[in-house]
């Protein structure tokens, strides 16, 4: 018997123009693991409820064909019976979690099935372990990190018994560290046996952990197969608008120039690394050790940290603390200069004190000690209203930020606050609405919107005061790799116009990819202040903050013997070395 | 007036929720029996004593009693002031120490009114030391165990569970229209229940929003599945809760009596 089987499903909600899923056949046998990839709106929530009978029967619609689990026809048996067997968790990791602690929390599934007592402990304990919390029983659910909330939520559905697990992108709301914890959990269910199917973004993480992947794409499955084979498969991706691992493109620029067969594309770190070493047998010192590599600056790398130093100096921080509890500082003698023009990341773990550092920069919190000065003003002597005329803050959560009942008032919120007359407002909107791309009618309601045009919508909200100083907490979070794209392009083309920015960002990628400078907090104090390619050749530095550098930057620096320089950041960079070093050898 | 769980091992700390409850009651109506302020001023004694006792720092203490203090102030005055001499008993409530047409200030006026403060001031101390010795948890539990239909209860809890987060979106949306400069230091009340508005219809939203994805991950727990569900509750009561219990019913009785004999009256 097979673990699940959907026959010819189709599926369009109630107030749904088209169909939201369209002929899904696919048979899943148990232990499989399996990754669903696909942009935004492709389809992958609503295929995933109807995995567990949310759909049809929570979500309703028009359904047709059919989905077994096991034996049960998700549209006879109820919800309450499916979830015994599939386990569903959420992308949001603060509306799963009932409890007010975490053994309560766990305890709520097995006690909605009247299991007795014994049994319940039995299995807070084994689902606690199995997540890494063993320990964490009595500790309330608030105060527990973003990673944690998740694993709990996994904890949860893991006491109900089931058999069948599917992830939702469960990583999208954590940092590097949470996501890894994640990965993790699922690896270890998968030696248990367990049956996964893993909704995720992040494909370099996806290529080592799934055995199968399914792309879906308007609704229905466009693609599927073997892991290595789809993830072989590069052209693929750009068709569906996804982001293949950085290993994967620069096996297939290879293929395409005839260096390798299509079978030998890499799609994980690890055959990325033996690939090169096949390629490249050992380096004699002698002929080596002056690869250069030409590392071009039209993506503006490392050019314009130099410019943007001999500009004015914007904001300037100097020796700034800040506590939330005393004796327990957030923020310890942070001494910064951000220049006219920088495009300037500011990095690190959650709890690092990213977020306080930035709510200080903008007067939402006052800093204990140091001072922060604009333009060589000290921010204090100005106003909220008076800074907002000249520093922006987009939040991370489009949600939070977005208040309005239209488009239209919420671009003027703003406007209005600074005074201007109607004519002028219009005149900013309709510039504002043009740059960020959204050409919905003014008087939609911004709930109305996707995840991915609210948060334009969040950026131009900003973006319409032309303010000189934006500063944008995590701009891709729960962003499809076009949606992120597209948000970091236009956050480039402000900085071309000569806005400072300053990002807050866990995408090491684009880190290298777009910024001029980086800034690696820690446990409060600044621990490096450098460009991207700076810093990425510093592993000890990284591990110390907890960051992973981009896919390829870390098989350069497991390539130094080959002759690889160290300083490598994107897929060109590497595959103009790699090709240059064969050449040389004549290899 | 409800003071967040402040840790702790002290004797109140540890007694069953239940046995804290029973006290508390007690005390409660203990309050209202008795017109003479000696009475209150004594209970006023041994809860502060135990505030003490439960190691709160004095910053917290008077957090809690400084937004009081005009009312307190306000009730004294108001009752000196319109209590007249003839509505007390006993001799020493009778002296009038100054009357002019119906305003009249008399001792009995004066001691009512601190009878009336001191009541207000041990029914803020004693919720106070109650919630600050019980994790909010214990009280949840008496819930559930009580007969309230699970429903009803798991509505209640899940609604206390997630004052926090909303609390932390209303800052978040504050935030988010500071620093777009909208003004909320403006003087004048108009002006800043309006400039409040905006922060309302967000949360609003996001509530209804929130309810829809909680009622999602309750279905996906399984809420609903079986008639009876199994309950955790883990508060149990030993010796010191039950002597606790008698002594309070008893102090509770003395109580009656004494207030039956017409003792500490005004």
């Amino acid at each position: 018997m097979m673990e699940l089987t959907v026959e010819n499903l189709s599926f369009q909600y109630n107030r749904s123009p088209e169909l939201n899923l369209e002929e899904i056949n696919l048979q899943v046998s148990k232990g499989e693991v399996i990754g669903v990839l696909g942009v935004t709106g492709a389809g992958k929530t609503t295929f995933m409820r109807a995995l567990n009978g949310l759909i049809p029967q929570f979500f309703e619609g028009k359904i047709s064909g059919k989905v077994l689990v096991q034996d049960l026809d998700t549209q006879v048996y109820r919800i309450q019976s499916l979830v015994r067997r599939v386990g569903f968790v959420f992308d949001d990791p603060e509306t799963q979690i009932f409890g007010v602690n975490v053994k309560e929390d766990v305890a709520f599934g097995p006690c909605n099935f009247g299991l007795p007592k014994e049994e319940v402990m039995a299995r807070i304990k084994k689902s606690l372990n199995l997540v890494g919390l063993e320990g964490y029983e009595e500790r309330a659910t608030e105060n527990l990190s973003g990673g944690e909330k998740q694993r709990l939520a996994i904890a949860g559905v893991l006491a109900m018994g089931s058999e069948i697990l599917v992830l939702d992108e469960p990583t999208a709301a954590l940092d590097p560290l949470g996501k890894e914890a994640v990965f993790q959990i699922v690896e270890l269910l998968k030696k248990q046996g367990m049956t996964v199917l893993l909704v995720e973004h992040e494909t370099e993480d996806m290529a080592a952990r799934v055995e199968r992947v399914i792309i879906l794409d308007h609704g229905r499955i466009v693609h599927q197969g073997e892991t290595r084979d789809v993830f072989q498969e590069v052209p693929l991706f750009s068709k569906y608008h996804l982001r293949p691992p950085e290993v994967a493109e620069f096996g297939w620029c290879l293929y395409e120039e005839r260096l390798i067969s299509k079978d030998e594309v890499p799609v994980t770190e690890e055959e990325g690394v033996a690939l090169i070493k096949r390629l490249l047998p050992m380096a004699s010192p002698s002929t080596d050790n002056a690869v250069k590599v030409d590392k071009s600056e039209g993506k503006g790398k490392i050019l314009q940290s130099g410019n943007a130093a001999q500009q004015e100096v914007i904001i300037e921080v100097k020796d700034l603390s800040f506590s939330y509890i005393k004796k327990q500082p957030v923020l310890k003698g942070i001494n910064l200069q951000i220049h006219q023009g920088d495009f300037l990341a500011l990095v690190g773990q959650n709890g690092a004190g990213k977020t306080t550092f930035c709510k200080i920069l903008t007067k939402l919190l006052a800093a204990d000690k140091g001072k922060v000065t604009f333009k060589g003003e000290e921010i204090n002597k100005f106003s909220h209203v008076q800074l907002a005329k000249h520093l922006g803050y987009v939040f991370q959560n489009p949600d939070h930020q977005i208040f309005s009942s239209s488009i239209k008032e919420e671009l003027e919120f703003g406007l209005i606050n600074q005074g201007l007359d109607e004519a002028e407002r219009n005149e900013r909107i309709k510039k504002v609405l043009n740059i960020v791309k959204l050409d919905k009618p003014l008087t939609t309601h911004p709930l109305n919107l996707g995840r991915g045009e609210r948060q334009r919508l969040a950026v131009a909200s900003i973006l319409v005061l032309e303010l000189e100083a934006l500063i944008i907490d995590e701009p891709t979070t729960g962003q499809d790799w076009q949606g992120t794209l597209n948000i970091m392009d236009l956050i480039k083309d402000l900085n071309r116009q000569g806005h400072t920015i300053l990002i807050i960002t866990h995408d090491m990628r684009l880190v290298a990819e777009y910024c001029n400078r980086v800034v690696v907090l820690n446990k409060g104090a600044i621990l490096a202040d450098e460009t991207p390619r700076q810093l990425f050749t510093k592993p000890d530095l990284l591990k110390e903050a907890r960051l992973r550098p981009p896919q390829i930057s870390r098989m350069a620096h497991q390539l130094a013997e080959q002759g690889v320089p160290r300083d490598i950041i994107d897929v060109e960079e590497l595959l103009a070395a790699v090709k240059s070093l064969k050449n040389r050898r004549g290899v | 007036m409800f003071v967040d769980y402040y840790p702790g091992a002290t004797i109140i700390h540890r007694l069953d929720v239940r046995a804290k409850l029973v006290a508390f009651t007690a005390l409660m109506v203990l309050l209202f029996f008795f017109t003479n302020p000696l009475y209150n001023l004594l209970l006023a004694v041994f809860s502060t004593f135990l505030l003490f006792y439960l190691g709160l720092p004095i910053r917290k203490i008077s957090a809690i009693l400084r937004p009081v203090a005009p009312i307190l102030l306000f009730i004294m005055l108001i009752t000196a002031f319109t209590y007249p001499a003839e509505n007390f008993v006993i001799p020493a409530a009778k002296v009038v120490f100054y009357k002019k047409g119906w305003f009249e200030i008399s001792s009995g006026g004066v001691l009512y009114g601190a009878t009336l403060v001191l009541r207000i001031f041990n029914m803020v101390i004693l919720s106070s030391i109650l919630t600050c010795s019980t994790p909010l948890d214990h009280f949840l539990q008496v819930m559930k165990m009580s007969r309230l239909p699970s429903n009803v209860s798991f509505l209640i809890i899940t609604g206390i569970r997630f004052v926090p987060t909303m609390q932390k979106k209303v800052e978040m949306v504050f935030n988010a229209q500071k620093v777009r400069g909208a003004n909320f230091d403006e003087k004048g009340l108009f002006s800043r229940v309006k400039a409040y508005i905006p922060i309302m219809v967000p949360l609003l939203v996001q509530s209804l929003y929130m309810s829809d994805r909680l009622a999602v991950a309750m279905l996906n727990r399984g809420y609903g599945a079986a008639a009876r569900q199994t309950s955790l509750e883990e508060i149990s009561m030993n010796g010191l809760d039950y002597i606790f219990i008698m002594l309070f019913m008893a102090v509770t009785v003395v109580g009656i009596y004494l207030r039956v004999q017409g003792i500490g009256r005004l």
